[in-house]
């Protein structure tokens, strides 16, 4: 017996001692994470999984554009306080709704810089492989920080991975630096992507037409022109009756973001009201409803009523968010070309022919503004309906300088940014870290 | 041969004193119940004469007149008889109320009190009898000093935040290291549906009627021994076991019912038209309606319990076997908690030199659950914040959804939210004494817990988003822990050693899967089998291993001096291979100063002095596993695999050490009928685990660092009181604690800001959780808007402006004890108190906001109206700016939390007749108890006792429509036969 139990006592810390040896069943170590092109090709989808973010392009970053200026208002009923501030532009730098966009943009830069570090290493990818790959990362790059710098202005360029807590500590890259930065990311991508493939990943065309926006963003207008030109006859998209344009990858589409019921977005739950079991945090203001003219197509397809209450629906899958979020579609590229054209004091008729590509296609008469002012009005009342609820409208007037003139809320040009969050403003502690004016 | 010299040296001696010898008799009994109290020792005085008394309390031994007859028992006051002429002599033995000769239970074995160099809290069953709480950590609360003890709402079996010594953490949970009969236990809540704070409790499986004794370990000698996991303090539990004798059978029960105790003044529906006529312009159309929706939310539900017990064995196997049944509802409808335990507890003699025994408990719970605090679906939030304008129903019967938020009633009634628990807490151990003086344990246990989670709801407004949505997990955590050691113990002159050294590991395998499903058949079909969609299907699995060394030396000279030695090293697999082990020792002595003669001979009434001191060293391993390494995290991105960096590595991360110094005393007075003790300690926490924020333009928002220092200074004072005052005896026990908590360091100075709806703080030179916010100056009377301090003085309000404007943590805390017994009558009646802790009343942001729909409490009627008023309550304004600035997060929402409530008042009265005699009956107890009878305190919420965040260190003192507690009456039966 008692030879029994010394031979067990000491038996017993022989059996246990693998109990330290242990594995993360839920994450792969980065040693083990990308080995080949199998991983890149997993770590370029999980760059894009930060756009799937809700308070990102999954909801907030849709909305905000068109609640900050006037397409959106909240409800008297509406109970989210970050909202609230981003309707009545009173934008506090503690509002959790920009400080989730702050951060899901710079994850998505973040993940995209580790992949890109790790291409160069992968011995069974060939040159092209390697740089459509770095072209499809380039293009996620570009599009975080041209998302975040069209509300924030100034911020820091990121083209390296985290790889420590430390050194962190950056300045913001004036927004010159930034656009030359997004430009020349797209650039890449637009020589080394494919064209054609699925819509949800970029491509050739889906860096073009990008480029034609960041130019038009920009003010360059002759190279504005150019992209959206290419796209238009070269980038073989279509377009489509206007009520079939929401609908996941079609032929106008040129770039969205994958949702699906394991990914949702929430979207269509912000937008409906609450008898249709929707949150109603948001709902079109009277001027935007009032800003279709009588016969517009697009009016039914982007809007629709339970009992006298209004309420978007261009994103209207509720139960399961799985619609795709549209990012860029053929018609933006004819009214970038317009407006391009009339800034530049171009062809008239071109200008003209454009609008109407998109008028006719609404199921409206061809637009009678014959100068240049009137057109640019006209350009900025018909992307004000063609894309309701699609978060441009905030951008196109403060990019031409129209906010103040048009919103009843914003009275200074101190508005049209965003505050730096303030969870960046109280770590960063880099000097040329500073907050925006008036915040 | 050893055996044959005894016989013959006891023959001797036996026959040496025959001549004036004679043989007494008679029987032992317990004074409390008048049953036969086997396993007596009896001696007669100054020799090694002596027996035990048998199964019945009957004993015989040979004495002569002159003998003094010595019985001692442990637990019971020992009794000196003279035997004179009597051959009968019949003892009844009443049970030992003074504190300082407990027996107490130390980590890894035993110790006398008297002799402990040790600073530890010791709860016996007898103080938490009646007591109508659920769970362990809740009986905890107000009984030992240094444990503060909160309920984070009233969910019936919900999670209390248990902090012992304050907060020595800015991560993980901030619990103790809970032990069951000498197995660490999984504690924590599993739940993978969120309930906003509502959380469960892996430790409510245990069923409180099982409890033996309760020691609280607090300073570093005594809970060194647990190493990495002992920082936040352990709590032995240890199960009762059967003892010796006629077996007996006991029957316990109570019924009661709760309510809720306050509520709060909302506005009725003509004061709500009122209210909006003013903040919209237009009266709102009358709708007659006029609901109190507390009325609607809140009920009056039973509770009950009923144990039954039965213990008792002989010389060779004891063994105690309970079964126990709680029903408990909730005072929020759609909350209740059911729980069915099972105990086994037997301990075997194989032979002299072998002991086996096991204690296996076995537990099914079911908690119907609700949403909570910050969701848009929970009954509390939505029933007190729709207007009294809002009917519950249509006309037409169907649920009436045009509130502000989704229809209260139709939540609770129509929502189903149930957990289940199967757990399986068990172990088995042999001692075997290899020679005098050293054995060798070895101990298996084992804690197999199985949560399933079961929601489903069709009739809601969540639910008809979906068109029905279903959410079905399951987790299973499997603790394995070996507990293999040697003890020695010996005694040379006046010298006393005794030793362990041991060896320990733990693997624990936490599996889990979760599925969501949408589009249901039927609405009478709950399970994912009938969802269309399903939308969300995961699993996953956690591993973690801990291997540990210990050992403890204590030595007293002469039961005067003591000086106490313990260790452990602890390897966890929570940390790299830079750190993989950590090193815990501690040190102690004491010097009973009662035992010297200067104090014997000058000071009689002095029956107790003990000075003690301890130093050591403590550690806390609760952290996200790998979190040292660079990994990468999985996801999916149109319908492939996507991995993507999900933390900053950090290679050198490591445990939190606690360095913790304790110096008390501990006195007893006129023979212990007064006893006190005091401590002052001082915890100084290094290497704290910070998962500090980065900045978030690197990607990560956080990242964890051993970075920050705090420390906590504190003292505790308790005083016990016993005393019989003819047929009354009256047992008092008062605790008092203070503790200040300080964070020292942190990562470049940088607070971690924000958190919670409160704005709690942790910064440098203040206690975790401050308040830090926008200073509020009341309402201007001109305009009738807030006004904050300017701080700084720059002419504009901004979060630069906020400063410290409360404290969450209490000055101090305790609680009040005082057990009267008088003939067959006992009274108990037992306070709590906290005192000068803040807590932000968050539901106020939305019920005095005086914007958008919710209805709001009847302190808008008193606000500004008029230039010139002065009031505390602003202007109800549409002007969006305005309006903003009045709610933002400031002082105005901070109150006084400090409260006394009478915990628990019980009365009960002992029927000892001959007619209990006639119906078996040994014993039969009725009592009457209420708990949280009252509660004295100026704050303006539910509850001062809420915590809306209960699982989050940072977030604390925060009261957002939490669950307010129940005041619960109950009335109970104890039967023993």
């Amino acid at each position: 017996m008692k030879k029994l139990f010394i031979l067990i006592t000491i038996l017993l810390p022989l059996a246990s001692c693998d109990v330290l040896n242990v594995d993360s069943q839920s994450a792969v170590p980065e040693e083990k994470a990308i080995k080949d092109k199998k991983g890149i090709e997993k770590g370029i989808l999980g760059a894009y999984t930060s756009f799937q973010a809700l308070g990102y392009y999954g909801r907030s970053y849709i909305i905000f554009s068109d609640l900050a200026a006037d397409n959106l208002e909240q409800p008297v009923d509406g109970t989210a306080a970050s909202y609230t501030q981003i309707d009545n532009n009173a934008v506090l730098p503690e509002n959790a709704g920009i400080a989730d966009i702050w951060a899901a943009g710079y994850e998505g830069i973040n993940i995209a810089n580790n992949i890109i570090a790790k291409v160069p290493s992968m011995s069974d990818m060939t040159d092209e492989e390697k740089n459509q790959a770095l072209g499809e990362l380039y293009f996620i790059r570009a599009f975080n920080h041209f998302s975040l710098v069209n509300w924030f202005g100034a911020l820091p360029i990121k083209t390296d991975p985290t790889a420590g807590a430390t050194g962190l500590d950056v300045a913001r890259d004036p927004v010159a630096k930034v656009y030359d930065q997004i430009i020349a990311d797209l650039t890449f991508a637009e020589q080394n992507l494919k064209a054609g493939g699925t819509k949800v990943r970029a491509s050739k065309y889906a860096a073009t037409a990008l480029l034609a926006r960041v130019y038009l963003y920009k003010g360059d207008y002759a190279n504005a022109k150019t992209k959206a030109t290419d796209v238009i006859t070269n980038g073989g998209y279509d377009l489509l009756d206007y009520a079939d344009v929401f609908t996941d990858e079609s032929a106008e589409s040129i770039f969205e973001i994958d949702f699906t019921e394991l990914n949702r977005n929430r979207i269509a739950e912000y937008n409906f009201p609450k008898t249709l079991n929707g949150r109603r945090e948001v709902a079109p203001t009277a001027s935007v409803l009032a800003a279709y003219e009588t016969g517009d197509e697009r009016f039914a397809a982007s809007i629709a009523f339970a009992g006298t209450l209004a309420y978007p629906i261009k994103y209207d899958d509720l139960s399961l968010g799985a619609d795709n979020v549209i990012i860029l579609r053929l018609a933006e590229m004819y009214l970038i070309r317009a407006e391009a054209e009339a800034e530049l004091e171009g062809n008239v008729s071109a200008i003209q022919d454009d609008i109407d590509v998109i008028r006719t296609r609404a199921k409206l008469p061809g637009t009678s503004a014959s100068s240049f002012a009137d057109l640019l009005r006209v350009i900025e009342k018909e992307r004000r309906v063609e894309f309701a609820f699609e978060g441009h409208r905030w951008f196109d007037l403060v990019r031409t300088g129209r906010a103040v003139d048009v919103l009843l809320s914003v009275n200074n040009v101190n508005q049209t940014l965003w505050p730096i969050p303030l969870s960046e403003i109280l770590t960063n502690t880099n000097p040329g870290m500073s907050q925006n004016p008036g915040y | 041969m050893r055996k044959t010299l005894l016989f013959l040296i006891f023959s001797f001696l036996s026959w040496c004193s025959l001549a004036q010898q004679r043989t007494v008799h008679g029987k032992v009994t317990s004074a409390d119940d008048g049953t036969g109290q086997p396993g007596v020792n009896v001696v007669v005085k100054g020799t090694p004469r002596g027996t035990v008394t048998d199964t019945d309390g009957q004993y015989t031994i040979e004495a002569a007149p002159n003998d003094i007859l010595v019985f001692t028992f442990i637990g019971m006051m020992p009794q000196e008889i003279t035997v004179g002429t009597r051959e009968v002599i019949d003892v009844a033995m009443a049970s030992d109320i003074r504190e300082l000769s407990e027996v107490v239970v130390v980590g890894y074995g035993t110790a006398q009190k008297r002799l402990m160099t040790e600073a530890v809290g010791v709860v016996k069953a007898d103080q938490i009898k009646d007591l109508p709480v659920p769970t362990v950590d809740g009986i905890l609360q107000g009984q030992a000093t240094g444990v503060q003890v909160s309920q984070n709402s009233g969910t019936p079996g919900g999670a209390m935040s248990v902090r012992i010594r304050g907060n020595t953490s800015l991560s993980g949970s901030g619990q103790p290291l809970y032990v069951i009969d000498g197995i660490p236990i999984i504690t924590g809540d599993y739940a993978q549906i969120g309930y906003e704070g509502q959380g469960i409790n892996a430790l409510s499986d245990l069923n409180p009627n099982d409890i033996e004794s309760l020691s609280v370990l607090k300073d570093a000698a005594a809970s060194a021994v647990y190493g990495a996991r002992a920082s936040n303090g352990v709590v032995l539990i240890t199960t009762k076991r059967g003892k010796t004798g006629k077996s007996s059978v006991n029957f316990n029960m109570y019924k009661g019912f709760q309510q809720v105790w306050n509520r709060l003044d909302m506005l009725n529906a003509a004061q709500w038209k009122d209210y909006r006529k003013d903040l919209t312009g237009v009266e709102p159309a009358d709708t007659g309606a006029d609901v109190d929706w507390q009325k609607e939310i809140f009920r009056t539900a039973p509770m009950s319990n009923y144990e039954l017990s039965t213990t008792g064995g002989n010389d060779k196997t004891k063994f105690f076997i309970s079964g126990n049944y709680f029903d408990q509802d909730g005072i929020l409808i759609g909350t209740a908690f059911k729980r069915i335990n099972g105990r086994i507890n037997v301990d075997h003699k194989v032979t002299d030199r072998l002991n086996v025994g096991t204690s296996i408990g076995l537990t099914y719970s079911k908690s119907n659950r609700v949403e909570g605090d910050a969701s848009l679906h929970g009954p509390l939030p939505n029933g007190i914040s729709t207007p009294a304008t809002i009917s519950v129903y249509n006309p037409d019967g169907s649920y009436n959804q045009s509130g502000p938020y989704s229809n209260a009633v139709s939540i609770a009634n129509e929502a189903t939210n149930e957990n289940f628990t199967y757990r399986t807490l068990g172990n088995v151990f042999a001692d075997y004494r290899i020679l005098p003086g050293l054995t060798v344990t070895s101990k298996w246990g084992v804690d197999f817990y199985n949560l399933r989670e079961h929601a489903f709801e069709f009739n809601t407004v969540q639910g008809q988003k979906y068109n029905g949505l279903g959410f079905e997990t399951y987790t299973n955590v499997l603790n394995i822990v070996s507990n293999n050691m040697l003890r020695y113990e010996t005694s040379f002159g006046q010298h006393n050693l005794d030793a362990v050294v041991g060896y320990s590991f733990e693997k624990r395998e936490t599996r889990s899967s979760y599925m969501r499903g949408q589009d249901y058949a039927d609405e009478n079909l709950q399970y994912i089998n009938s969802a269309a969609t399903k939308v969300d299907v995961t699993a996953s699995a956690i591993d973690h291993g801990l291997r540990s060394y210990f050992s403890r030396i204590n030595y007293n000279y002469n039961g005067r001096y003591m000086v106490s030695l313990s260790g452990r090293i602890d390897g966890s697999s929570n940390f790299g291979p830079n750190h993989k082990n950590g090193f815990f020792p501690a040190a102690s002595v004491a010097w009973r100063m009662a035992e010297e003669n200067f104090i014997k001979d000058n000071l009689s009434v002095v029956s107790e002095l003990k000075v003690r001191a301890s130093y050591g060293l403590l550690g806390n391993e609760d952290l996200t596993p790998f979190s040292y390494q660079a990994m990468y995290g999985t996801a999916s991105y149109h319908g492939a695999p996507a991995i993507y960096p999900s933390q900053i590595p950090n290679p050198d991360l490591k445990w939190e050490s606690t360095a913790q110094f304790d110096v008390g005393v501990d006195a007893g007075l006129f023979e212990d009928r007064v006893t006190l003790s005091f401590d002052y300690y001082n915890k100084q926490t290094k290497d704290l685990l910070q998962a500090r924020p980065v900045q978030p333009s690197s990607g990560f928002g956080s990242a964890y660092q051993n970075v920050g220092e705090l420390e906590n200074k504190g003292i505790e004072i308790s005083l016990g009181y016993n005393n019989r005052f003819g047929d009354l005896q009256w047992t008092s026990r008062l605790n008092v604690s203070a503790n200040r908590n300080k964070v020292t360091k942190l990562y470049g100075g940088q607070p971690l800001d924000d958190a919670g709806r409160g704005g709690n703080r942790i910064m440098e030179g203040q206690p975790i959780g401050v308040f830090y916010d926008l200073k509020s100056l009341g309402v201007d009377p001109s305009t009738g808007d807030i006004v904050f301090a300017d701080t700084n003085h720059d002419g504009e309000i901004t979060t630069d402006d906020r400063t410290v404007v409360g404290n969450p943590n209490p000055k101090f805390i305790g609680g009040f004890t005082n057990t009267f017994n008088y003939k067959n009558f006992d009274l108990s009646v037992f306070l709590q108190w906290s005192y000068g802790n803040d807590v932000f009343n968050g539901s106020r942001l939305y019920l005095e906001s005086l914007q958008r729909g919710d209805n709001q409490t009847t302190a808008v009627l008193r606000r500004w109206k008029n230039p010139g008023d002065i009031t505390d309550i602003p202007r109800a304004t549409s002007d969006p700016d305005a309006a903003a600035n009045n709610v933002r997060v400031s002082s105005r929402f901070i109150e006084d939390g400090s409260y006394l409530r009478v915990k628990n008042v019980t009365l009960g009265y002992t029927l000892r007749s001959k007619f209990s005699d006639k119906i078996m009956l040994s014993s039969l107890r009725i009592y009457a108890s209420a708990q949280n009878l009252f509660t004295f305190t100026n704050y303006g919420g539910l509850d001062p006792e809420v915590n809306y965040s209960g699982n989050d260190i940072s977030v604390v003192g925060t009261d957002f429509f939490t669950f307010p507690q129940a005041r619960a009456i109950t009335f109970g039966l104890n039967l023993k036969f």
